[in-house]
């Protein structure tokens, strides 16, 4: 006998205390896993997209919204006033704040012109940055712009019936296409593309559209998205940085959110569940009171009353850490379909089990600090009037 | 050799204004191996001095000793020791723990000794044994008779050969043949060299006592009077 044995009977003897007990810890366990395995389903999935697509970012020409109101009525609101555009000398700027990274740095002067005749939608580029950005571009036939080239998009060339090696005109130049874009299904189908001075020579503009930025993140630095945005937010001046939304960029708000939601409900579970088990030890501590004074007048000190409160609080523990670690499994599937639309995957992650055997020990035993504190408190004589 | 010295001890209660003098300059020896009697009308104090004697409440002033120990200069921890060391208890309603086992509440008390499980059994069986439950080491206290389950209780509070036995009325819910059974454990526990103190109002529980010390309002009114009731 040894008073983990007495704890142990105490618990398998008051069945429905120790039942809610352990379903005080089992549901903030059980909370912690189910959102932990969401969360991190969701910032996975996050990961995986962002290792095939990497961060992407335009930076543009300071823009201010503009908003017309009369007499404190708005009468038109979102007017953009863009200032002059980005000048070249930024690019040095971007490469030596992103120089930790292998960012694919892509500018762009862009503008509508005349090609033979026929409007067209014409695009400086750098043609080495622009393939890092577009891996899946093909020159059907052809190659990339040289200085005094155009390389169209495939609707565009058949629109102007166009080949390779034909030669067009634009604002009094003569430009020969170099290559012809196999079809991407994209805006580029539609577009003729030159190289920068090329294509400013024709606009007529010294300065910089705009730029693309294309980071490749690996999932374990995806965190990073974040900081680099805010980075080249700081550290440029009279630019506007604007993450590209993709899939990637809204999956990666809504498992954010989700975390941070999930953290805070899964705080205020487990405090309802501490005060659960507190309540009910002291529930337990006051009908066990002739007990405790029989055991403190068999010699038993105060702190072995204690220890057999702190024993009972550890098994449940134990039993409220396990169960709510299956239970938060089995509830992540329909929870992972109904809060984020995702699949979870169960999987068994040794860091969270882990983490769910100390937190459910570490509640079940706050908890209890204070009955097995007023147990051991009980005055022997006192106690044992109560039988 | 005096087992118990009891030096002028005085308890008071506090209810709002009103103090009660449960005990007034108390003094008792009992001597290592004496059998007494504490007897007294209802109220009288007895089973407070008992459970003074016992280390569980100290008094309001005086001393007690217990083989020459101070017993309440004594921090709580280390008179727990005192009273796991030198003092078993047996209580009117038993007190056992509803849901161990006849044998396993005899283990109580070695679960703070350091015994391991099997000297732990081997000791609770041996009482056991003596007591006349041989048979029903795994019985419940609810599946045990009134006398039977005393008998677990003082089987509990001598499993660890305590010198002092202190017993509040050991018989006060037991019927007068049980009484006499559980009064003639008492007896040889005694004759084999322990020292028991029992709180009774039954006189016929005196016939098995060597020494009766009488209390009535607090103050020991005579001793080895066996008509001071």
């Amino acid at each position: 006998m040894q008073l983990k044995d007495i704890a142990l009977a105490s618990l398998k003897v008051r069945k429905a205390k120790t039942f809610f007990l352990v379903i005080g810890i089992l549901i903030g366990v059980a909370s912690l896993v189910t959102f932990s395995t969401v969360a991190a389903t969701l910032q996975d999935e996050v990961n995986f997209q962002f290792e095939e697509q990497g961060l992407k970012l335009l930076v543009l020409p300071l823009r201010e919204q503009l908003s017309l109101s009369y007499r404190g009525i708005t009468v038109a609101s979102g007017l953009y006033t863009e200032k002059k555009g980005l000048s070249h000398t930024i690019l040095d700027d971007l490469k030596e704040i992103l120089r930790e990274y292998p960012a694919a740095i892509a500018p762009r002067v862009a503008g509508q012109t005349n090609l033979s005749g026929k409007d067209a939608l014409l695009v400086g580029i750098i043609p080495s940055e622009e393939v890092k950005l577009r891996p899946w571009w093909e020159a059907q036939k052809g190659s990339l712009p040289q200085e005094g080239e155009l390389l169209l998009g495939y609707q565009l060339a058949s629109k102007l019936a166009i080949v390779q090696g034909d030669l067009l005109t634009a604002s009094n130049q003569i430009l020969t296409v170099a290559g012809i874009l196999s079809e991407t299904g994209e805006q580029d189908d539609l577009m003729a593309f030159a190289t920068i001075e090329t294509a400013s020579r024709i606009l007529g503009v010294k300065e910089l559209s705009f730029i693309e930025v294309a980071i490749p993140l690996k999932k374990e630095d995806s965190s990073k998205a974040g900081i680099i945005t805010e980075l080249l937010r700081e550290q440029t001046t009279d630019t506007e940085v604007i993450r590209v939304q993709n899939e990637v960029g809204s999956r990666l708000e809504l498992a954010e959110s989700f975390t941070r939601l999930s953290r805070v409900v899964t705080l205020v579970i487990l405090f309802t569940g501490a005060i659960i088990v507190m309540v009910t030890m002291m529930g337990s501590v006051h009908e066990r009171r002739a007990e405790i004074g029989a055991f403190r007048a068999m010699g038993y000190r105060s702190s072995h009353v204690a220890k057999i409160i702190l024993t009972e609080a550890v098994f449940v523990g134990i039993a409220g850490g396990f169960s709510g670690y299956l239970l938060g499994l089995l509830l992540s599937l329909p929870a992972g379909r109904l809060l984020a639309n995702t699949t979870v995957r169960i999987t068994f992650k040794p860091y969270l089990f882990f983490t769910v055997f100390v937190v459910a020990l570490v509640i079940s035993t706050l908890a209890s600090l204070y009955p097995a504190y007023r147990a051991s408190r009980l005055d022997p004589i006192d106690s044992m009037r109560h039988i | 050799m005096v087992l118990v010295e009891i030096s002028n001890v005085t308890k008071e209660f506090t209810n709002g204004n009103k103090i009660t003098h449960a005990l007034n300059g108390i003094n008792i020896s009992v001597e290592a191996r004496d059998f007494t009697a504490l007897m007294g009308p209802s109220g009288s104090g007895k089973s407070t001095l008992l459970s003074i004697m016992g280390a569980l409440h100290p008094p309001s002033s005086g001393k007690v000793d217990i083989d020459n120990i101070d017993v309440y200069s004594l921090n709580n921890e280390r008179r727990a020791d005192l009273r796991s060391i030198y003092i078993g208890f047996v209580f009117q309603q038993f007190q056992l723990v509803p849901y161990l086992t006849a044998l396993e509440n005899v283990m109580l008390p070695l679960a703070i000794s350091g015994l391991s499980h099997r000297q732990q059994l081997d000791k609770a069986k041996t009482v056991l044994d003596k007591v006349g439950l041989q048979a029903k080491y795994n019985r419940l206290p609810n599946q045990l008779s009134g006398g039977e389950q005393q008998r677990v209780g003082i089987a509990r509070a001598i499993v660890n050969k305590p010198p002092l036995i202190l017993a509040d009325e050991p018989t006060g819910s037991l019927d007068s043949a049980t009484s006499r059974e559980i009064m003639d454990i008492f007896k040889s526990l005694n004759e084999e060299g322990l020292t028991v103190i029992i709180v009774t109002h039954d006189r016929s529980n005196l016939h098995h006592v060597k020494k009766v010390v009488c209390i009535k309002d607090g103050k020991i009114c005579s001793t080895e009077d066996y008509r001071c009731n």
